[in-house]
């Protein structure tokens, strides 16, 4: 998917509002099973919770690639519980 | 301020060793360090191992969203399970968000089944987590998904939409822990 058609996709969204649940509902599904490249699943998978859940603040952290650190953060935090969990 | 759960008694031995395996690996390894991991239990030990996962990255988004935040007063808030994250915090709820797809493929799970296993993660970990000192926000997004857990609060959603004939359930319940707004 080019990244042009998924920018459309998120114009349409973010501008019909609450109608874009809609769209989620229908369009996004079948996007979600076409799509073959890990990005605009995950991209997907954001955008449709985004919407659903009212709230599109963090669109553009889903469609950024994500930050090393930020990734470091998240496993710091799974070795943090997997730590507290079993012991070191 | 950090969190600490109470360590987990009675876990079989070769679970844990997985789980260690897969907490201790590097980013980009994490999810086929998990399913290469799964594949070698026992298939009586699988779900175990799902249920310690779930537990896991439940604890995880709590713990992430515990981290200093790093924001400066021009921050602009990030709205999330009906609190307002600064923006390092978005960033951890968005990547986090973003790897559920890889851990439930590594689990062997499709996304509405995996919803569903982190929804009674979140519900055990709370239970775990009660009593705790937390965090502001972590004990916000405590208390959010205590008032509505995981499995039940996608039927709040727009319009009641019954998440378990939902098209969308398994996307919905990746973040269907926040407060719906009615």
């Amino acid at each position: 998917m080019k990244l042009g058609l998924v920018r459309d996709t998120a114009a349409t969204l973010l501008s019909v509002g609450t109608a874009g649940v809609g769209f989620v509902g229908l369009g996004a599904k079948k996007f979600f099973i076409a799509a073959d490249d890990s990005f605009t699943k995950k991209f997907l998978v954001g955008l449709a919770a985004t919407v659903l859940t009212g709230g599109v603040a963090l669109l553009p952290y889903l469609v950024a690639k994500p930050g090393q650190e930020t990734q470091a953060d998240l496993a710091a935090a799974r070795q943090s519980s997997v730590n507290n969990r079993y012991g070191v | 301020m950090a969190v600490k759960a109470p360590s987990k008694a009675g876990v079989a031995s070769a679970v844990i060793a997985v789980v260690k395996a897969w907490a201790g690996a590097r980013v980009a390894d994490g999810d086929r360090v998990l399913h290469d991991g799964r594949l070698t239990l026992d298939a009586l030990l699988r779900p175990v191992l799902v249920d310690e996962v779930a537990e896991i990255t439940a604890e995880q988004l709590i713990i992430a969203l515990d981290l200093p935040q790093g924001a400066t007063s021009d921050d602009k808030p990030v709205p999330f399970l009906g609190l307002e994250l600064s923006q390092e915090q978005g960033k951890r709820a968005a990547q986090w968000l973003t790897d559920q797809q890889g851990l439930a493929a590594a689990l062997g799970l499709d996304m509405e089944a995996w919803s569903k296993k982190l929804g009674d993660g979140f519900a055990r970990t709370l239970e775990t987590l009660r009593g705790k000192p937390l965090g502001d926000v972590a004990a916000g997004v405590a208390s959010r998904l205590q008032a509505d857990p995981l499995k039940t609060a996608a039927a709040g959603f727009a319009g009641g939409v019954d998440p378990s004939k939902s098209e969308q359930a398994g996307l919905r319940g990746i973040l269907a822990a926040r407060t719906f707004k009615k």
